[in-house]
């Protein structure tokens, strides 16, 4: 069974093929089948390869299926990986994946470029599985580049509107900056290890220890740290997040919520025993996270767009995965990663609906009041909610507590007070969102429009929904492949201190946003300085954009384009030059003959 | 003469006796369908002659002929583009007033004259098939006598190629005086003085003329244009091929003290006919004026594979020089006989401007298919057959280390591809609106799709040819 392990990420691919070849031929229920099932197929199978797995002992096991590319001395192989991590990433990509895939069938069912969008939504599976399966970095980095690529498209899917375009484009080139440092870490890798088959890596890793090679092992740190924020969204590359909202909401939850987000966790747990040798480097992912968390959340506080809310929501989350690595937490953060998956997608599939039942209004100060209208899903929403603030007994409890645990014994005490806000400030704007949206009277005009498909729509939501409520009790085990948190429980008071915060979190959301109030917008500069995250986009704007336009202008007619217009001014020259032989006149065509004749008989006495 | 020689002479003897039919034929019953028909046959007939007995090794025939490989190859494109003329000429000329019977028969002269130059040894054979070849060309390029341009093209070839002629005739007179003999083998002494190379040299240059190669090409820009574009393909191609043959068998006889300076003198010709061809190309409407041009600078690019060719002897050479101009005519019989498929002969003028086949693809895409794929092997682009015969050339060029004729065919390349491209972007062009005519039957639609078919075969599998091109070349 376990050979099928390569059949996984296959099924996807060939089915992104067929929707491909075939877009604009098959009709809705075929795509639905071909784009959902496929998924559905590796699910299964990812179910049946666990299964597997965990029976033998989870002992990590490796599949090659072909040399990929032959380096000197180094082939590298196309070849897969299983162990502990990667099966809990693969039943994450698959399982959540299948389940917005379900979902995605009922959202996009009228629109009229459907196949093209599965096709995109199953290449980004299939190359999504790729990167957590890879054996080595390129296979990786192969992935990598494959999620960016349809993460840009899907993010433009609806490329008529010039916003989703700018949308799209400025995700790609922003996570590109990040996607170049993960190349450079890659070369400098190889450079020092001549390998980039992550076995290798990781085995010859313990034994180098050497300090003059620290200052090398910093730099590859720090650079893989860069593809890890680009991907991943924190600071300093949080920017193209928030405009990646454009895509279509499916496409939100499993691109930007639960899946390729997260890749840069993936990676940094993946290559752990690199950051073990270098504690610098591991501080500066915890205060990546400690700093994205607390400012994503104020962000989040001001945004009125429900998906940009969720979206800064998501970027604070990973912030607190990334805390987690910092401080050793290694399991806790994947953990959280797998919970996170779970809550935001239920939370972005309710805000799909909700969206589509109030005809694609996003602005949450003309929703309100749809606990009553919308029941099942505002309690879905609830739900989602509550695990996103880590209510205990949720599933984000779980996760965030032993976060919150790891960075309690860090040597920086001002790590755990940040995590601390960052779940006061999470409770503040969950609860504001859920006031904001479901209670109140109703600033919407008109009937929330009733879908026949709703059983479609809402079988996903209940089964992620679950997810969120029982998920803390399937704490992954992943001792065979990272070290264990420091676990030593922290005090009674360090334990409830983030509980109590939610709940005073709660209670200052009932005061400024509870239904008493009408809805409205706030209007301070700072306000405004928090809704646009910051004014992180105005800085870049100003430090990068405005001059690297400026020099290209300047450029414009640069140097080297004057010397192509050279040789076309030269050519054409040339040619006017010869043509003035070809004057049609007789007489003359005589003479140059003779003269030819006579040119070449002097060229022989010349030579003589 | 003994049996074996005649049968060696069996393509020459076919298109004799067909020119011996067509004349009783037509005095008899003019039938322009019976003509082109027996000019057809004959022609098949010779080509399946040549290709029957091909011979092995070089073989005298008399003192005035040679059988020899590759003088026999040069033979084949010959018959090649004679059965291409045939074809295309029945439906380019259904509309014109002039007897249409004799056409045939100047064709088949020329081409008698063409094969027999191929087998030439002799001066005297020289210079009679040449002028058999040549005078006919007078009477074809002028066969619509209302166009005035084909006249006055007519006219300035009669000029010039008498010019031409009475430069090759000195040439030999001299070469006669001092060696006194005419067989072309031993035409120059051992050590050949002035005198002799100065009549070499006058006899190059006469073959340059009729090869149309810087500095005698000043002719072939107003002859193309003028002259009807059957008269123009027979020019590009048969005309081009004989003379060629005849190039390198007067190459091969040159004594090595002279080979040096004579292959300077000739790579300077090639480096100008490159460079000057493309040139003059770059900014012509006319697409026939645009051949003319083109033809100049691969008759530069053949002479490359001639000079190295007799430089070293090696077999690719023959292979790649035979490739060349193979690549060539197929890409010239496309290109003119799509023209003339668009054209008629009894209109006032062809319609060859850039203009007229301007967004052809969106009327007749098969056509400008075609049209592309000649353009682009004349470019040299890849899986055409052109491309391989530049790759023969480049290899063996650099084989040889001839940097400066490489250097000028790189360059002469580059500034070609864009005239061919500008022809090809207008084919794709938005056209003008209004069906343009086309006429033509099955056969000689058939034909063009073989020739096609063709270049993209070779182009695929040059080893399809190539391999049986050296076996048969190697042997000489």
């Amino acid at each position: 069974m376990q050979d099928w392990l390569f059949l996984i990420p296959f099924i996807p691919f060939c089915s992104s093929i067929l929707l491909m070849l075939f877009a604009g031929r098959i009709n809705t229920l075929a795509t639905s089948l071909l784009g959902v099932g496929s998924l559905a197929v590796s699910a299964v199978l990812t179910l049946l390869v666990g299964l597997e797995f965990y029976q033998q002992g989870a002992q990590s096991w490796q599949q090659s299926l072909f040399t990929w590319l032959e380096l000197d001395g180094a082939s590298i192989g196309f070849s897969l990986y299983l162990d502990q991590l990667s099966m809990l990433m693969m039943g994450v990509v698959c399982g959540v994946g299948f389940l917005i895939h379900w979902y995605a069938a009922a959202y996009m069912a009228s629109d009229p470029h459907m196949p093209r969008f599965f096709a995109y939504m199953n290449l980004f599976v299939a190359a999504m599985l790729v990167l957590v399966l890879a054996d080595n970095l390129v296979l990786l980095y192969l992935g990598w580049e494959g999620v960016g690529l349809c993460s840009f498209l899907l993010i433009g899917f609806w490329q008529q509107e010039k916003a989703n375009a700018r949308g799209a484009r400025k995700a790609f080139v922003v996570t590109r900056i990040g996607d170049t440092a993960l190349m450079l870490g890659l070369l400098m890798l190889f450079d020092l290890f001549a390998s980039l088959s992550i076995g290798d890596i990781l085995t010859q890793v313990p034994q180098l220890g050497v300090s003059n090679l620290d200052q090398k092992l910093l730099w590859i740190c720090l650079l893989l740290l860069g593809g890890a924020v680009g991907k991943s969204a924190q600071l300093p590359l949080q920017t193209w997040l928030p405009d990646a909202m454009a895509g279509p909401t499916p496409v939100s939850a499993l691109i930007h919520a639960a899946t390729m987000v997260t890749a840069g966790v993936y990676l940094i747990a993946r290559l752990h025993p690199l950051y073990l040798q270098v504690p610098l480097a591991l501080e500066i992912v915890a205060w990546v996270g400690a700093l994205t968390l607390v400012l994503a959340g104020l962000a989040a506080l001001m945004q009125s767009d429900i998906k940009r809310v969720l979206a800064y929501s998501t970027m604070s989350q990973i912030g607190y995965m990334f805390l987690g690595l910092g401080v050793m937490a290694f399991d806790a953060a994947i953990f959280h990663l797998m919970t996170h998956a779970f809550f935001k997608a239920l939370l972005f599939l309710c805000a799909g609906s909700i969206i589509l039942k109030l005809h694609h209004q996003q602005d949450i100060f003309k929703m309100g009041g749809l606990a009553r209208q919308l029941p099942k899903t505002s309690g879905l929403f609830l739900l989602g909610l509550l695990a996103l603030v880590a209510v205990p007994g949720s599933a984000g409890f779980f996760s965030k507590e032993a976060i919150l645990a790891g960075a309690w014994q860090a040597s920086n005490p001002m790590l755990w007070y940040l995590g601390l806000f960052g779940a006061l400030l999470t409770s503040l704007y969950s609860f504001r969102l859920y006031f904001l949206v479901c209670l109140g009277t109703p600033s919407f005009k008109g009937k929330t429009q009733d879908y026949g498909a709703a059983s479609h729509f809402m079988l996903p939501l209940w089964i992620l929904g679950g997810l969120a409520l029982a998920g803390g009790y399937m704490a992954p085990q992943l001792a065979a492949v990272l070290p264990a948190s420091p676990l030593e429980h922290p005090d009674l008071l360090a334990m409830w201190l983030p509980v109590g915060l939610a709940l005073v979190g709660l209670l200052l959301a009932w005061w400024w946003f509870g239904p008493a109030k009408p809805p409205q917008p706030s209007t301070a500069a700072w306000a405004a300085l928090l809704k646009d995250g910051l004014g992180f986009d105005r800085l870049y704007e100003t430090l990068f954009t405005r001059p690297l336009l400026w020099f290209s202008r300047l450029n414009r007619r640069d140097g080297f384009d004057q010397l192509t217009w050279l040789m076309v001014w030269l050519n054409l020259n040339i040619h006017r030059l010869g043509t003035l032989t070809q004057n049609g006149q007789l007489r003359w065509y005589l003479a140059v003959m003779l003269a030819g004749g006579i040119l070449m008989l002097g060229g022989l006495l010349w030579w003589r | 003469m003994n049996r074996i020689e005649l049968i060696s002479l069996l393509p020459v003897l076919v298109l004799a006796s067909g020119i011996m039919v067509l004349m009783l034929q037509t005095a008899s019953r003019r039938s322009e369908h019976l003509s082109r028909w027996i000019c057809l046959l004959t022609l098949i007939l010779s080509l399946a002659a040549q290709l029957w007995h091909y011979p092995d090794a070089a073989q005298p025939i008399t003192r005035l002929l040679a059988f020899e490989p590759v003088g026999a190859f040069f033979g084949i494109l010959v018959l090649v583009a004679g059965v291409s003329v045939t074809l295309i000429q029945g439906p380019y000329a259904a509309k014109q007033r002039e007897p249409a019977e004799e056409f045939y028969l100047l064709l088949l002269c020329s081409c008698l004259g063409a094969l027999l130059l191929t087998l030439a040894s002799h001066v005297g054979t020289v210079i009679l098939s040449l002028e058999l070849m040549s005078l006919p060309f007078l009477a074809m390029m002028a066969y619509n006598r209302q166009r005035t341009d084909a006249l006055e093209a007519a006219f300035k070839y009669l000029i010039l190629s008498g010019a031409a002629s009475s430069l090759l005739l000195m040439g030999f007179a001299l070469l006669y005086v001092t060696g006194g003999t005419l067989e072309l083998a031993h035409i120059l002494p051992e050590q050949p003085g002035l005198l002799a190379r100065a009549g070499l040299v006058l006899v190059m240059a006469a073959l340059a003329f009729k090869l149309s190669l810087v500095p005698l090409h000043i002719w072939t820009a107003d002859v193309y244009q003028g002259a009807n574009l059957s008269a123009t393909l027979l020019l590009t191609s048969v005309s081009k091929a004989a003379a060629f043959a005849l190039l390198i068998k007067l190459m091969l006889a040159t004594p090595p003290v002279f080979a040096r300076d004579l292959y300077l003198m000739l790579s300077l010709m090639a480096i100008a006919s490159m460079l000057l061809g493309n040139w003059l190309a770059l900014l012509q409407n006319s697409i026939k004026r645009l051949m003319a041009y083109s033809a100049i600078a691969h008759m530069g690019y053949a002479l490359v594979a001639a000079i190295v060719a007799t430089q070293s002897g090696h077999r690719l050479v023959v292979e790649g020089a035979a490739y060349y101009l193979l690549a060539y005519l197929i890409a010239s019989i496309l290109i003119f006989g799509i023209l003339a498929l668009l054209s008629d002969l009894g209109a006032d003028a062809d319609k060859d401007d850039i203009h007229d086949v301007k967004g052809l693809f969106w009327q007749h895409p098969w056509l400008a298919v075609g049209l592309s794929l000649a353009f682009l092997s004349l470019a040299g682009m890849p899986i055409t057959v052109g491309f391989i015969g530049k790759f023969y050339l480049l290899t063996l060029a650099v084989k040889s280390e001839l940097w400066w004729l490489i250097a000028a065919m790189l360059l002469g390349s580059a500034v070609g591809l864009y005239y061919y491209l500008r022809v090809i972007f207008s084919l794709y062009a938005e056209g003008k609106k209004g069906e343009t005519a086309v006429t033509g039957n099955h056969t000689s639609r058939g034909w063009l799709g073989l020739m096609a078919a063709v270049l993209l075969l070779l182009g695929i599998l040059p080893g399809l040819l190539g391999d049986r091109l050296g076996l048969l070349l190697l042997s000489s």
